[in-house]
Order: structure tokens, then C-alpha cells, then sequence
């Protein structure tokens, strides 16, 4: 992930980019949502658009793009398909993980495949019991013959059966404590995947997150690690590039819902039932517009935040300190509240027949069911108590 | 013609909350001074549409069209003689 300010490919050229594959996108969402089948059409798309490959850097063939720039790319991808941006989102969180924390000879071999477009990789870090605590994992690695053996279940995995490689949580050893992760690169060749359980929600339907369990050896150097190990890997950034990842494919989600309805509300046709001129009316749009610019507004505003800590000289200790990780937590938990409750109100505004209707050409009904989920995605209820403890360590109130 | 200028004059008077009662507005007399304020212009802007089935696009939003009513007028024939009644240019 790029850091600096030059650019293998530049942000207009990654983003006409992304508006290509955002036709098909749109052109899909609907199906998808109601087959809850894996947008794989989309996801060809994206494998040829090269933004597989955005955050690789351009020594291995990718688009050497910014963390700014990957969340750029999540919303014009979140507003034609929050499922697929979601996918696409989390394979770019893996992506960084390699990039900042594989050794050599593991990312020459995965990186330049990833951004050919020939490698997605899926996350695997739930697993039944830990509560969905990301440092954490219970089964083990053994190891034999110089290779790391896994077998591993885990009941939540975004695009678990379609992944050409996972980046999975384990235990270091049968003997080693749950905090004590490995984090494991395996390609789809090296293991076994079978499907346990079904992904069946009222919403991000496409992201087709099954059960699965699986089983292989992979060479030690398949490890990726850091050196205050797994916590570091995660604390750098899987966290930090997974929500603002997150964060974005919200926010795209639900302004282009409210764009739609501003634009349904322009056309003099399409808003004879609605009276513009009542103050409610346009309080209620004002308040949803608040929440997408407030939303929009510190989203910027951590991503240059974690971008400034990245190119300090001391960048672990910059992005271990209490006050980022608060911005970072809260930048989860405000926008997927805020982003939910902001379509929740989109759909108050609009009523049954706009809003709360499959038939409605503006999907508010669908946004709605798919930003259900986004308190739950890493529990806010978990973010928040680390917020409330960090708050104590940081008692200058570092603002954003 | 002369019915669309006396609606327009009409419609607009509504939104011109400094015009006397008995005022007659005439086609020149310059709408700011009289009330029309951005927001006033937003509301005028949706009646016009109501009332004419035209759709002003952002790029209509100008000082220059809601200068008068002759040149909301104007503004309001022009986008009438549009070839199609489509919804708001983005």
C-alpha cells in the first residue's frame, strides 16, 4: 500500500476504473440480493479491471494505490453493489496484510498473482467459542516435515467457497495460549475446503459468508507475522484498513440511495406525493444528509490520519497510540450506526411504496437490510469497550 | 404568452414576502429587494415546476434567471420548448 505521494496509476484513471465495473455492478445487485449467490460476475469484473490488485505495489505488478484511494474506490463500488464492494473491500484488507507483513519470498510469489487478477483472498478469523475476538484463536498449528499443518472451522467466512487463497487466524501451537495468533497464508491448492453451514440473512446476502472448515499444510514462510506478532499485524493494519474499507463501502451505499431519492425528488413527475414545501419533509432530508456528510466528513479525516502515521519515522508506535485506535473504533462504530440509521430514515422519508418496496426502483429496502449488518460486523458493542478503556489511557482528548 | 406571464407573475408573487398587500409585480421589477431569498428561490423553483411540468436543472439555478419575472419567464418557456420532459440535469 502506498504511502507517498507518486502513483503507478493515477487516482482518475483508478476510478474510471471503477466506474467500468460499477455498470456491471448495477446491473447485478438486484439478482444477486435475492439469489444470495456470490456476485461472480462482478468479481470477474473486478479481476479484470486490475483493482485486485490496487494496494499491490507497482515492483509487483499492481496499482501501488493509497489507503485514500482504496476507500475512494469502495464507494463508487458500495453504490451499485454493497455486496460485492464488501468482497472486494476485505480481499484489499488481505492484500495490505501481505504487503505491509509478508516476508519476501511470500509476497513475490502471491502479490504479482494478486494483481493479475488471478488471486482473491478471503478472511478467516471467526471461529466458534472466542466471541468474535479478533486476537485470539483456538485451533493450532502443528507442524511436521518442515510444513505448518491446519485444520481449522470457522462459522463466518465472506466468499469462503469462492476464494482462490485465505488469510487465516491460528493458534501458534497446541501448547500455546488462544492470544498467542498465527496468521496463515494458504492458497486454494494447499487445502481442503468444505461448506458446514449456509449464509442465510436478510441482507449482504451476496457476500455468501458460509461455514467452512479447512485443512492442509503449508510451508513455514506461508506465516505471516510481525514483530510484536499477530497483534501488531492486526493493530497496524488489518484493523485500520479493514474499517475505513468498511466505513466506505457504507457511506457509498447509503449516499447513493439518497442521491437516487434527491433525484426522484428533482424530477417534478416522480414527487407529485410529496410536499417539498413541508418543513418536516425537509428537516427529516436535512438530518439523513448531516449524518452522510458528518459520516463522509471523518472518514476523510481518519484515513489521512492513519496515512500521516504510516509515513512517520515511528509509524507502529503512531498508529499504536490510544488516541488513533479510539478514531480508528470510532470510525466503525459511528458510521455503521449513523450510515444505518441515516437509510433507516431514508425509508421514513420516502414510505412504503419508494422506500420500503422491493419494486421501488431506488433500492432503500435493500441498502437498509445490507447496513442491518454493519453494527455487527465486529461488534460495536466490542469496539466500544475498548474505546471506553483507550479513553482512560489518553487523557489529553486527542480530537481526530 | 401573455397567460404563462401572468401566472408566472402570480406564482412568484406567493414566494415575495416584502411585496405589499395590493402590489401588482410587474415583469421587471427585480425579485431580490422583494423577498426572494436562496431559500424563497427553492420553493419558487419546485411551484414553477408544478405549475409548467418542466424540470429546472441545476444549471438553471442561476441569479440570472430568477433576476425577474420575465426572466423565470423566459427561463420557463425555454424549458418548455425543451423536446423532452425529462427529469432534472445532473
Amino acid at each position: 500500500m502506498s504511502v507517498g505521494s507518486e502513483r503507478a496509476v493515477d487516482a482518475a484513471e483508478v476510478l474510471a476504473r471503477a466506474d467500468e465495473v460499477a455498470t456491471v455492478l448495477a446491473a447485478h445487485a438486484r439478482s444477486v440480493d435475492e439469489a444470495g449467490a456470490f456476485p461472480l460476475t462482478g468479481l470477474e469484473a473486478l479481476r479484470r479491471s486490475g483493482l485486485m490488485g490496487l494496494l499491490v505495489p507497482r515492483e509487483y505488478g499492481g496499482l501501488d494505490g493509497s489507503c485514500s484511494l482504496l476507500s475512494r474506490v469502495a464507494q463508487v463500488l458500495a453504490a451499485n453493489c454493497l455486496s460485492t464492494a464488501m468482497i472486494w473491500g476485505m480481499h484489499c484488507q488481505q492484500v495490505a496484510v501481505l504487503v505491509d507483513h509478508a516476508g519476501a519470498r511470500l509476497k513475490e510469489r502471491a502479490l504479482p498473482a494478486v494483481a493479475r487478477g488471478d488471486v482473491y483472498i478471503a478472511s478467516i478469523t471467526s471461529e466458534r467459542g472466542k466471541g468474535g475476538h479478533l486476537l485470539t484463536a483456538f485451533a493450532p498449528l502443528t507442524y511436521e516435515d518442515g510444513l505448518a499443518v491446519m485444520r481449522r472451522e470457522a462459522p463466518v467466512v465472506t466468499g469462503g467457497a469462492h476464494a482462490d487463497a485465505y488469510l487465516t487466524t491460528m493458534r501458534a501451537a497446541p501448547d500455546a495460549p488462544p492470544s498467542a495468533v498465527k496468521l496463515v497464508y494458504t492458497d486454494r491448492s494447499q487445502v481442503a475446503v468444505d461448506e458446514r453451514s449456509p449464509w442465510s440473512t436478510p441482507g449482504m446476502r451476496g457476500t455468501e459468508s458460509l461455514g467452512i472448515s479447512l485443512a492442509g499444510r503449508v510451508p513455514e514462510d506461508q506465516i505471516v507475522d510481525a514483530e510484536r506478532g499477530f497483534e501488531q499485524v492486526a493493530v497496524t493494519t488489518l484493523i485500520p484498513v479493514g474499517h475505513i474499507a468498511w466505513a466506505s463501502c457504507w457511506l457509498g451505499a447509503a449516499t447513493s440511495v439518497y442521491r437516487q431519492v434527491i433525484a426522484m425528488l428533482r424530477d417534478p413527475r416522480q414527487r407529485r406525493e410529496y410536499d417539498l414545501h413541508s418543513e418536516l419533509f425537509v428537516t427529516r432530508l436535512a438530518e439523513i444528509r448531516m449524518r452522510l456528510d458528518v459520516a463522509g466528513a471523518y472518514l476523510n479525516r481518519v484515513v489521512a490520519e492513519y496515512e500521516d502515521a504510516r509515513r512517520s519515522p515511528r509509524a507502529v508506535e503512531a498508529i499504536y497510540a490510544p488516541s488513533f485506535q479510539i478514531h480508528i473504533n470510532t470510525l466503525k462504530v459511528h458510521a455503521s450506526d449513523s450510515l444505518f440509521e441515516a437509510v433507516n430514515d431514508l425509508m421514513q422519508l420516502v414510505g412504503l411504496r419508494h422506500g420500503y418496496s422491493k419494486t421501488s426502483p431506488i433500492p432503500v429496502e435493500r441498502t437498509f437490510r445490507d447496513l442491518r449488518s454493519a453494527s455487527l460486523m465486529y461488534s460495536n458493542d466490542r469496539l466500544l469497550i475498548a474505546n471506553g478503556k483507550l479513553s482512560l489511557l489518553d487523557g489529553d482528548v486527542t480530537l481526530p | 404568452m401573455e397567460n404563462t406571464e401572468e401566472r408566472i407573475v402570480e406564482i412568484v408573487s406567493r414566494r415575495l414576502k416584502y411585496l405589499r398587500p395590493g402590489q401588482r409585480l410587474s415583469l421587471d421589477e427585480p425579485l431580490k429587494p422583494l423577498g426572494l431569498d436562496s431559500m424563497a428561490s427553492i420553493d419558487l423553483l419546485f411551484d414553477l415546476e408544478d405549475a409548467f411540468e418542466v424540470a429546472v436543472g441545476d444549471e438553471d439555478m442561476t441569479e440570472a434567471n430568477f433576476l425577474t419575472a420575465r426572466t423565470l419567464h423566459d427561463m420557463v418557456v425555454r424549458l418548455r420548448s425543451a423536446p423532452a420532459y425529462g427529469g432534472p440535469q445532473s
